[in-house]
């Protein structure tokens, strides 16, 4: 005859069974806290017999630090029993019988029977995930300081190579005002290089507090693009396209910061397309957000780089410091916004910034 | 002597040029590998001085066109990432690091070539 589930549970023995075969450590507790009942996989974990745990407070299991906390969370946690996981968020550690610790997820489960009502954990050992993650969190740290150093090394290198030359050819009397011209002018767009390059790093890596004030973003693109199409050097060949939604009117965000965000997306299309073709920027409101879009007519991007555009020192191009976009992306989400790159169809590559519209303040 | 530098770094090939020319050198530059093509088109060379990561040819692929284009070409190259053991096999008799020391440069350039690069 089949057994039924209410029969299982009531079973003793084969509750028992239940807990036994589990894959992982389950420690059933009473209402003081005191160990009733343990599982192979608990003697396994902990290096204690079950003779050893049964009768001692769980406390036994975790480390002395903790122990006289955590008698305050299991008696808040008695007043009201729910199943959770424990310590979300939070390392949490167990000690075993020799005094090491062990990296430990804990869900926590009330069972009621009549009046009473006993705790059944269950503890998985999570030591080998932990590792993995310290050892790929390491790897990614080194492979972006790794980023970093070629970067900085040719953004720091080349300027100051150029920088010597030109220093070290004053020491000739004769140089001709031409000359003398050229040197004057590669030590100020070299040394101007390199104060650009520490410019993007320290914002980078101590972004400014937000101010956000009442201001217009359909004035800031139209800013942008009329200071570009005066600066030849940059922009002579680049046909701009401005469609800006007058529906979206001016909301709190930290302007400076968006028009930094603009004008390294704008700078970047046009990087894109080699100062030659056509940068579409576009605003649209919804009821709750702004959006602004960037589209160039450039070759677009490829599926590598849409996954690494925002990585910090990323980048396609033979100079620069491959962290225009990623400060863009920072300054967006500080805005609690979104921002994204993709291919617009027909066109080259497209970024999209999403920024919540705050209510503005009274 | 005529040099033909080729580097996108417009600071570093103007400081090039005013040292080649002070050293009594005929320089000419190009900005990327088309404008170097277009000018060895137009006039001989005897050496071609090429920056590694040039656009849109790299500096191998231009080196390669321009021994076609002129066999007795003598080819230099600048490069802060590629080492000796890059340039084998390829029509580049020298590799000058970067940040370059224009004296090792200029003494190298007027130096007559070496019997594997005359043949």
């Amino acid at each position: 005859m089949p057994i039924s589930p209410p029969d299982l549970v009531q079973d003793p023995d084969i509750f028992r069974l239940i807990i036994e075969s589990a894959p992982n450590s389950m420690i059933m507790s009473d209402e003081r806290g005191l160990i009733v009942l343990v599982n192979a996989q608990t003697e396994r974990l902990f290096g204690y017999s079950r003779q050893e745990l049964i009768g001692q407070p769980v406390e036994i299991l975790l480390p002395e630090s903790i122990r006289a906390r955590h008698i305050g969370y299991r008696e808040s946690f008695m007043t009201s029993p729910q199943t959770r996981s424990m310590g979300v968020g939070r390392d949490l550690f167990g000690m075993r019988k020799d005094g090491s610790l062990v990296a430990i997820d804990i869900g926590l489960n009330p069972i009621k029977t009549g009046a009473r009502t006993l705790i059944l954990a269950a503890v998985v050992d999570i030591s080998e995930r932990r590792e993995m993650q310290r050892k790929l969190a390491q790897s990614e740290t080194l492979a972006a300081v790794g980023a970093m150093a070629t970067v900085m090394a040719h953004e720091i290198r080349n300027p100051l190579g150029s920088i010597v030359m030109a220093a070290k050819s004053l020491i000739a009397q004769d140089l001709t005002p031409v000359e003398m011209k050229i040197v004057s002018d590669v030590l100020t767009k070299e040394s101007q290089r390199l104060n650009r390059t520490l410019q993007d790093f320290l914002q980078y890596t101590r972004p400014r507090e937000l101010k956000r004030e009442i201001s217009d973003v359909n004035r800031t693109v139209t800013e942008i693009v009329t200071t570009l199409k005066q600066d030849p050097a940059q922009a002579h060949d680049v046909n701009f396209r401005v469609c800006t939604d007058q529906n979206l009117g001016p909301f709190p965000h930290d302007a400076d910061q968006l028009r930094q965000v603009l004008w390294n997306l704008i700078l970047n299309a046009i990087q894109a397309i080699q100062g030659r073709g056509r940068i579409t920027i576009s605003t649209q409101a919804d009821a709750q957000q702004a959006h602004i879009t960037v589209v160039d007519s450039g070759p677009g991007l490829d599926a590598s780089s849409i996954r690494k555009i925002f990585d910090p020192f990323f980048t396609t191009k033979k100079t620069g410091t491959g962290l225009g976009l990623a400060i863009a992306r920072r300054i967006v989400s500080a805005h609690d916004g979104v921002i994204v790159a993709d291919n617009a169809p027909g066109e080259g590559a497209r970024f999209r910034v999403t920024l919540p519209r705050p209510p503005s303040p009274p | 002597m005529t040099v033909l530098v080729i580097d996108d770094d417009t600071s570093l090939l103007l400081m090039l040029s005013l040292y080649l020319k002070r050293a009594g050198l005929q320089a000419a530059i190009a900005s990327d590998s088309h404008q170097a093509l277009q000018l060895l088109a137009k006039r001989r060379f005897e050496w071609m001085i090429i920056d590694g990561e040039i656009f849109p040819l790299n500096g191998f692929e231009l080196a390669a066109k321009a021994r076609q284009h002129d066999p007795n070409i003598r080819i230099a190259m600048l490069s802060g990432i590629y080492k000796d053991s890059d340039i084998l096999g390829h029509p580049i008799e020298k590799l000058f690091q970067k940040p370059l020391d224009m004296n090792a440069l200029i003494g190298y350039l007027q130096m007559p070539p070496l019997p594997a690069f005359t043949s």
